[in-house]
């Protein structure tokens, strides 16, 4: 028998098939998590588009500094007369660019190990678990700078920083799916198959643990994109003139007394962006929950 | 409950071995020569090689990490790179600034979150409730310095009620002190009154349906006693964890809101030790940081029981 009809009759491929269209259509029906979604594909757009967009991020307007909205500058120009709404869209690249380095590491790292650890149990386990209890032990954003400070400024290295500090609970949300997967039948079935260990990590129990993983990614996006805007708020993120929300967020301040107007695009920018991420989250969870308790 | 308690306090040791090995695994992680970045662009040869000597950096890593557990149990985290004070005493001149800049915090987030979260679950399904519970679901997104600009622009630039930035000690007097402390406080508790309002809500909702409150409201308590007596006491005991959990989160944001009012305390150290490089700073900041959640955890643990009496053995 090959391997392609097994996966047509797998009945538990047919119930987790059965189960994502229970998720998306609970998932449908939440509004605000809709909403939350649909932000997010602004963003994503924009921030794929932004060079076909017209945003030239450090062109400057010499007849135009600190000006407020108007038809040339539709969010107006900051003290150097560069365009606010230009460099809002390509801070979206940059947060965009940012999701990618930090989630790539934490997921990258978190989930394999957490897989691992989980489904070998023992001193293994243990141990892993321990190493991950100490990062979180960190207070995430302290461990972040120290981090920056060592690799030098810039925003791979603080996005490095950021995945390390999230791969410890990509790594408990896979461990618990791992542990309680390795208990399942299906699990010994391939065991006794003679399935290699990585095989049965990502063939049977990563599918298992795909949407607890989906609900931390999501919040996580939300975790990256704050801490991109603290750590460029502190200028240990993107370099100048490069625009980030969170670098706009400084530069707005540091004129404040002059105009209050500069702070409030970039700031209403990342509370979007982060409560979109934790509503979209929310959603996804409720979803996967009730979905879960309904079958059960 | 006594032989729990040694047996929480003995488990942190693992993890306490594992954050020192982690901050002393940032200085070996260092890329290019740690001894050259400390000594900085200006730093001689001699003046290169005597900190290599200092800091063990010709010896194999494990007698490196032995002299840094050596030292560490000893209360010696190295000279800053900087300004060759002490590292211990740079961060302990800063802690109380930081310390002030906390208790503030927390006060104003459990202020907030015990009016909020009792008012909403008394009103529960209200109106009342919906928009405390949509305060707080909107406050969980904002980041703190993001509220801190946002208040400082309102409150400080626009009305002028308040100093934007700076921070006065409590020797300068009370008042200087506080009004310094009032909008970096407010910025910082709101992430944690949303949680914590949260948190209040769904702990007095459960309880308020228990069926000994209902003896009480049915016996003719008012709501004033029945809410503060009884209910608080059995809220107490979830709230307090969730509480000590605020600590990591409130030194984290507390970076970037002293970096933003300008306040001299263990944030702006942090924020300014990795501006500099100071690799022997950065690492005592780091691993006095971790030091003081493990603490605030355990005594959160410790704690618990002893409000919770359902608990003792």
């Amino acid at each position: 028998m090959s391997e392609a009809t097994v996966d047509v009759f797998d009945p538990r491929r047919v119930k987790r098939l059965a189960g994502r269209h229970r998720v998306w259509s609970t998932f449908a029906g939440n509004k605000v998590a809709l909403v939350a979604l649909g932000v997010y594909g602004v963003f994503v757009f924009l921030a794929i588009f932004a060079p076909w967009l017209g945003a030239h991020p450090n062109d400057v307007d010499a007849s135009a500094f600190l000006k407020g909205p108007s038809a040339d500058h539709l969010l107006g120009t900051d003290q150097l007369g560069r365009d606010v709404l230009s460099r809002l869209i390509a801070g979206c690249r940059v947060d965009l660019v940012a999701v990618l380095e930090a989630l790539g590491i934490a997921a990258g790292i978190g989930i394999p190990v957490g897989l691992f650890s989980g489904y070998v149990g023992g001193w293994v386990d243990v141990a892993v678990a321990r190493v991950a209890d100490a990062v979180l032990a960190f207070p995430s954003l302290i461990l972040a700078i120290g981090i920056v400070g060592i690799l030098g400024p810039g925003l791979t290295q603080a996005m490095v920083a950021v995945g390390v500090v999230l791969t410890p609970r990509f790594f408990r949300v896979a461990r618990s799916c791992a542990l309680a997967a390795a208990r399942e039948g299906f699990v010994e079935a391939a065991i006794a198959d003679g399935c290699t260990t990585r095989r049965i990590l990502f063939r049977y129990v990563l599918p298992e643990a795909s949407g607890p993983v989906l609900v931390q990614t999501t919040y996580s996006i939300g975790y990256v994109i704050a801490a991109e805007a603290s750590l460029g708020f502190l200028g240990l993120g993107v370099r100048p003139p490069q625009a980030s929300w969170g670098s706009m967020i400084a530069q707005g301040f540091a004129v404040v007394r002059q105009s209050s107007y500069l702070v409030i695009p970039p700031s209403l920018v990342v509370i979007v962006a982060v409560s979109a991420a934790f509503l979209l989250g929310d959603g996804l969870r409720d979803a996967i929950h009730s979905s879960t308790s309904r079958r059960q | 409950m006594l032989r729990a308690s040694v047996r929480r306090i003995v488990s942190i040791v693992p993890t306490l071995v594992l954050v020192v090995f982690m901050s002393f695994i940032l200085q070996a992680a260092t890329p290019g020569d740690a001894a050259r970045i400390i000594a900085g662009p200006l730093g001689s040869e001699t003046e290169i090689a005597r900190i290599r000597d200092e800091l063990d950096l010709n010896k194999p890593l494990v007698v490196q990490f032995g002299d840094y557990i050596w030292r560490i149990v000893h209360g010696n985290l190295g000279v800053s790179a900087l300004t060759g004070i002490r590292v211990t005493k740079t961060i302990f001149d800063a802690i109380p600034v930081t310390m002030s800049l906390v208790l503030v915090a927390l006060s104003f987030a459990l202020i907030l979150a015990l009016t909020g979260g009792v008012l909403a679950a008394l009103r529960r399904n209200t109106w009342v409730d919906r928009v405390i519970t949509g305060t707080a679901a909107v406050g969980l997104a904002v980041p703190a310095f993001i509220t801190g600009v946002l208040l400082v622009l309102v409150v400080a630039v626009q009305l002028r009620w308040l100093p934007a930035t700076g921070y006065a000690y409590l020797s300068d007097g009370f008042w200087p002190w506080l009004s310094h402390l009032i909008l970096p406080g407010l910025a910082l508790s709101l992430v944690s009154a949303s949680e914590l309002t949260r948190f209040v809500r769904s702990s007095f909702v459960d309880t308020l349906d228990r069926d000994y409150i209902r003896a009480a409201e049915a016996y003719g308590l008012s709501a004033l006693t029945v809410v503060g007596g009884r209910a608080a006491k059995n809220a107490a005991a979830p709230v307090l964890t969730v509480f000590g959990l605020q600590v990591g989160r409130l030194l984290s944001s507390a970076v970037v809101v002293e970096g933003l009012f300008s306040i001299p305390g263990f944030g702006t150290l942090a924020f300014q030790s990795a501006i500099n490089r100071d690799i022997p700073l950065i690492q005592g900041v780091v691993l006095v940081a971790a030091g003081f959640v493990m603490l605030m955890n355990l005594l959160t643990d410790l704690l618990y029981p002893v409000l919770n009496p359902r608990l003792r053995d």
